[in-house]
């Protein structure tokens, strides 16, 4: 089924990025009805603003701490999913 | 032509907490391409949540300050992301687990890559598997 695509403003985030609806995911259920799965939203920011935001988190990143493996935040992300986020 | 790309948690945690030099890079790539304009990055509900989850805990840690949590925020909401909302009930997002053959919170993100047609962009290697067995391919700078 082709997904509906709508347009409509929502919210705004302190006059920065706005949501925008624009799409619909589906799938088919187990009667092979189409059954929504999502919606998609759209925040879209001013390319500059996003440019110097981009630099900045680069330098975040070259800025916080290198570890090892298994003291790194990934590792933490996985025994928190397999622990059900406790 | 910007591709979509669904976001873990783990690729955007690891630009503002310690982690390997590897993943970083990868991080680092991954922000690049968007940069470029080459990559527009989807972001999934549960992918707000643990990357809000995780800083709560760093920050009640003494491990950041509130304050770079709040940069690191702030510098987020000056990107442009398409959103995913998960309108699924209970028996749904089950199912789908189970057909995909891992937990949940793995499931929600497979789901997204699978409904976008997308690549997912994570550092988490426990998920690759499961990425493989569902035809789904890892992001690569």
């Amino acid at each position: 089924m082709k997904p509906a695509r709508i347009t409509q403003t929502a919210t705004g985030t302190q006059g920065r990025a706005r949501l925008i609806h624009t799409d619909q995911a589906f799938a088919r259920t187990a009667a092979g009805k189409p059954s929504a799965t999502s919606i998609v939203l759209m925040t879209k920011a001013d390319t500059q603003k996003q440019h110097a935001a981009i630099a900045k988190l680069l330098k975040m990143c070259q800025a916080s701490p290198v570890t090892s493996a298994s003291r790194g935040i990934t590792a933490e992300v996985r025994r928190d999913r397999n622990r059900g986020h406790v | 032509m910007s591709d979509l790309v669904v976001i873990d948690a783990s690729v955007l945690l690891a630009i503002a907490l310690p982690d390997p030099q590897a993943n970083k890079d990868y991080a680092s790539a991954l922000l690049f391409a968007i940069d470029k304009g080459d990559v527009t990055p989807v972001l999934t509900q549960l992918c707000c949540h643990e990357v809000a989850a995780k800083l709560v805990r760093k920050v009640r840690s003494l491990t950041i300050t509130a304050v770079k949590a709040r940069a690191f925020f702030d510098l987020l909401t000056d990107m442009s992301f398409q959103h995913l909302v998960d309108v699924r009930d209970f028996e749904s997002l089950f199912a789908d687990a189970m057909a995909l053959g891992c937990g949940s919170y793995d499931a929600a993100y497979l789901r997204a890559a699978l409904d976008r047609g997308a690549p997912l962009a994570t550092l988490d290697k426990k998920l690759m598997p499961h990425l493989i067995s569902n035809k789904i391919q890892r992001w690569e700078p």
